[in-house]
């Protein structure tokens, strides 16, 4: 057992200990809503934008539209929208 | 016990870049902040391996393993001719792909960092370069892997093994 050895077991031993933390991997929409349904991506970001927020990207993950960019009060903003009523599912917190 | 080749410094970098590069794949869009955290770590000690790669120990140094286009061929020549030799650091080859998976590990952190600036923050295609980067490090590990293995069984010794103890047989 060299330090080599010593820093890798405790790099898996971190690693490992954190696996239990929640993951926005996971989050979800709306499965069960066809696409034909959605409103389109355009939508969400005209509506944001009227409110104020810059977009920077918005795109599909796990049936929901996921938004890059500035909210209104300025603050960097990751959130996940429901693809069809446009409502708020999940926000990434920014660190 | 052999001989010395490869210092503490060369091979913490090693499994330190190793298991981070892991690390940053298991914690995709993992709450806590933990993939730009691996991230940091990783870029620091690319950086530091940076460094060592001028001022480290004999077969740490760039000026050691990393040789032209024409003595990189030759290598090759006799390599595919079966009657490559022994290098006790890196051979020529390995060289190089030791410096691509550096540079594109680097290429990788960086692009991530750029991704956290509020310039950078949200834009598609920064974030399709980091992951085609990153793909790239993932397309590079396998071959250097097989690098690895030929070159243990065409010189009968133990590359992984030397890269956890640093020691190698003695001889040219």
């Amino acid at each position: 057992m060299n330090l080599t050895h010593s820093l890798i077991a405790g790099a898996i031993f971190a690693l490992a200990s954190t696996a239990a933390l929640a993951q926005h991997g996971n989050v979800t929409c709306t499965p069960d809503t066809p696409k034909a349904e959605w409103r389109p991506q355009m939508e969400l970001q005209r509506t944001l934008e009227a409110r104020g927020w810059k977009v920077r990207q918005v795109k599909t993950y796990n049936n929901c539209y996921e938004v890059y960019g500035f909210d209104e009060k300025g603050a960097r903003a990751e959130v996940f929208f429901h693809p069809k009523s446009f409502e708020k599912v999940l926000e990434v917190p920014q660190g | 016990m052999g001989t010395k080749v490869w210092d503490p410094l060369v091979r913490v970098a090693h499994w330190g870049v190793a298991v981070g590069v892991a690390g940053a794949w298991w914690s995709l869009d993992r709450a806590g902040g933990w993939h730009e955290k691996i991230g940091y770590a990783v870029a620091a000690l690319v950086a530091l391996r940076l460094v060592w790669g001028f001022v480290g120990s004999r077969h740490a140094r760039f000026s050691d393993f990393v040789k032209g286009w024409r003595a990189t061929a030759d290598y090759l020549r006799r390599l595919l001719a079966g009657a490559e030799e022994r290098h006790i650091g890196h051979n020529p080859l390995g060289g190089w792909m030791a410096l691509a998976l550096w540079a594109a590990v680097a290429a990788t952190c960086f692009t991530g960092w750029l991704y956290t600036t509020d310039e950078f923050f949200g834009l598609a295609w920064l974030e399709q370069t980091h992951q085609a980067l990153a793909w790239t490090v993932v397309a590079l590990v396998p071959l250097h892997v097989a690098g690895v293995v030929f070159t243990s069984l065409r010189h009968r010794e133990n590359l992984l093994l030397a890269m956890l103890t640093g020691r190698k047989r003695p001889g040219a």
